[in-house]
């Protein structure tokens, strides 16, 4: 099995953000829309999110997710 | 193409900036998609439509067309009437209606999108030492250090995860996202994620055992 730098890199950075304690797919989802509100809103993330923005760092797909809710959401508040 | 198909076509991104700012409160939202009477089924017309607003606005690009906003609109409906009160109300209830259908959504696209890629050619990689691209770099310094990180993840890639774990990482690396993962291995997407935070954990550890610090890598890989 080959790496290439750029999987090198992203294994150093997801290695770099694993904490002892991670919230999963279905955790970020149960808080997504709270996070989607607050990040549309450009507000400082509170407490209570911090665990689904460390799990933003490392879960791609969760990440995609995101980013189109808040497009949605952005796009309702103007 | 029929009418209620035809006017959704219609609908643009000003679709969504109307219903999101639709007169319901949160709790108006619920008692009304609970409702099985005329109520309800305005109310699920209302949000079904706000639905399929937002997925054809962030999904056209990634190929969805109207029809099949539609199909995800519906399956999310169901899946908010089933999680109804499981709403804590922390966010709009469209807002986390549309969560919902995002997740649905992208992850039936992430299952088409990998459908034809053979797991077990990359399992067949996973089982072969590790290795990577060689490359030159600026000074004997760069290049030891670069030459430490290396040794120390093959190290622990090869010597201390297990099958599996080395498996996940590989696809992981490779961009199979965790839904397709977790349904070619047979596994429960939280079973999944818990063997790769353990995969990662033993990266880490090792890492940091070795004395290899964030700076050491970003002076390398960055």
């Amino acid at each position: 099995m080959r790496l290439r730098d750029a999987q090198v890199r992203s294994l150093l950075d997801a290695s770099r953000e694993t904490r002892d304690v991670e919230i999963d797919c279905d955790d970020f989802l149960s808080l997504m829309a709270e996070y989607a509100e607050v990040r549309a809103e450009g507000r400082a993330v509170p407490e209570g999110l911090e665990k689904a923005c460390a799990h933003e760092r490392l879960c791609a797909s969760c990440r995609e997710e995101l980013a189109a809710l808040v497009e949605i959401v952005s796009g309702a508040r103007r | 193409m029929n009418a209620a198909r035809l006017r959704l076509r219609e609908l643009g991104a000003d679709t969504v900036v109307q219903m999101t700012r639709a007169t319901r409160e949160n709790a108006e939202w619920v008692r009304a998609i609970a409702d099985d009477g005329a109520g309800g089924d305005a109310a699920r017309r209302d949000l079904r439509e706000v639905l399929v607003a937002g997925l054809m606005r962030v999904l056209t690009a990634r190929g969805a067309d109207g029809d099949l906003c539609q199909d995800f609109a519906q399956e999310a409906l169901l899946r908010v009437r089933e999680r109804l009160y499981g709403f804590r109300g922390e966010s709009r209830f469209t807002t986390w209606a549309l969560s919902i259908a995002m997740r649905i959504a992208f992850d039936e696209l992430r299952h088409k999108r990998f459908r034809d890629v053979s797991f077990d050619a990359m399992l067949d990689g996973a089982r072969s030492p590790l290795a990577f691209e060689p490359r030159v770099e600026a000074t004997q310094e760069r290049s030891a250090m670069r030459e430490r990180v290396l040794r120390a993840l093959a190290d622990v890639i090869d010597g201390k995860l297990t099958e599996k774990q080395r498996a996940v990482l590989v696809a992981e690396l490779e961009g199979m996202p965790h839904v397709v993962i977790a349904e070619r291995l047979g596994m429960k997407q939280n079973a999944l994620s818990k063997l790769s935070h353990d995969a990662r954990k033993r990266v880490k550890v090792h890492l940091e055992a070795l004395g290899i610090c964030e700076a050491d890598v970003l002076w390398v890989f960055e």
